[in-house]
């Protein structure tokens, strides 16, 4: 009888050559999975348009028409959700009103907070057409002019909350990304 | 004593984990507020549940008794990555919602006393029906709850079934009624729907 140490290192490696070899048969696609996810909700932001997206930056996409710049699309990403990160598309046109929200990446409440997710409900659509001026940006029951979806009201106000930042970057890098657009178009 | 019948019977019923030994509450509660995440959820216990007593069974020969429940939970916790790995592979979708809740399946209770209470103890045949019939009965009652949950709760049934079936799935949605109660979707629903469910079995066995 072996001592149950050898044992156990025995099984341990078992298992672990198990899990290694799964992962590493299965990584390419679950890393392609995970960027189509990901570019999937980016096509979606604009919804049916025959514009094209360019990326500039980690994050940071153009629009244009013709080669006219239409506007811009950005990640943002909030921490104040109920369970970690939320992290969404916003699609912006160059007088910084919204055209559209995606949520890319969340880990809410399934059933609850997972309204935010397009495939589960349209309440990510209250943002289009709003913009920082236009707007209060915060929820209807803290005086501003979103409603919360019943049973969420920690991940709809991160949402608002988390847009409007994402507007006021936008709104301070406005010249810069215009800028760096020119500058993508002089080396391309 | 170790039939097939019996196992079957003492899984599906006489000692279904969820009604009778009241075990792995954490994910049923969790994940039985609608059917789609119930069924997926339910799937992945059964097939981790399976695998881990076959597992389990195969070494359990070599298993001292001082290192036997590290080496059950190292087992199970291995199965459930494989399981979280496969579910990226094929469902990605479905994973970005119930992906929280497959890590926590180590926590149910269910597969670490199956694993010791029954597939510790006998062969690979039975500890591997063992397994597939606790399973069963642990996946009958999410789907049940995850209905009566779904109906009740929010008006709906079998939405969002596109995750699990791809494209065909858009269609099977049914809507009785444009919003429902949404108590029973919050988790003291869960708690309101398990004790329903257990007094109806009591009352059906007795």
């Amino acid at each position: 009888m072996k001592s149950p140490i050898t044992t156990l290192v025995l099984l341990a490696a078992v298992c672990g050559l198990l899990i290694s070899t799964l992962h590493a048969l299965t990584k390419g696609t679950i890393v392609e999975n995970q960027q189509q996810y990901a570019t999937r909700q980016l096509l979606a932001v604009l919804g049916k348009t025959s514009e094209n997206i360019m990326q500039l930056d980690d994050g940071l996409y153009f629009s244009e028409l013709d080669g006219e710049l239409t506007g811009f699309i950005f990640g943002q990403s909030t921490k104040q959700g109920y369970n970690g990160n939320i992290s969404a598309w916003i699609a912006i046109d160059l007088s910084q009103e919204i055209r559209g929200v995606r949520v890319y990446e969340h880990q809410e409440t399934p059933g609850i907070g997972d309204k935010i997710d397009t495939q589960v409900s349209a309440w990510i659509r209250n943002f289009d057409g709003t913009s920082l001026a236009g707007n209060n940006w915060s929820l209807a029951k803290d005086g501003g002019d979103f409603d919360h979806f019943t049973g969420a009201t920690i991940t709809s106000r991160a949402m608002v909350l988390s847009v409007r930042t994402g507007l006021l970057t936008a709104l301070n890098n406005s010249t810069k990304w215009i800028k760096s657009v020119d500058s993508y178009h002089e080396q391309h | 004593m170790n039939s097939i019948r019996t196992i079957t019977v003492e899984g599906l019923w006489t000692n279904n984990p969820a009604m009778v030994q009241l075990l792995g509450l954490c994910p049923l509660l969790a994940v039985s507020n609608t059917f789609s995440s119930a069924l997926g959820l339910g799937l992945t216990t059964l097939a981790v549940l399976t695998f881990s007593n076959l597992f389990i069974s195969l070494f359990r020969g070599m298993l001292h008794d001082s290192i036997r429940l590290p080496a059950q939970i190292m087992v199970i916790a291995s199965f459930v990555t494989l399981a979280d790995i496969l579910l990226q592979y094929w469902f990605f979708d479905l994973h970005q919602r119930i992906g929280l809740f497959v890590a926590l399946i180590v926590t149910n209770c269910t597969l670490l006393g199956r694993a010791t209470s029954f597939a510790s103890r006998n062969a690979i045949g039975y500890a591997t029906l063992d397994g597939f019939m606790m399973g069963c009965g642990f996946l009958g009652v999410l789907l049940l709850m995850g209905t009566v949950r779904e109906i009740i709760g929010m008006g709906t049934l079998f939405s969002n079934m596109q995750l699990l079936l791809g494209e065909s799935g858009y269609n099977l949605e049914l809507r009785f009624r444009e919003s429902g109660f949404l108590l029973l979707v919050l988790p003291p629903g869960a708690f309101l729907t398990l004790g329903c469910v257990i007094a109806l079995k009591n009352r059906l066995s007795a």
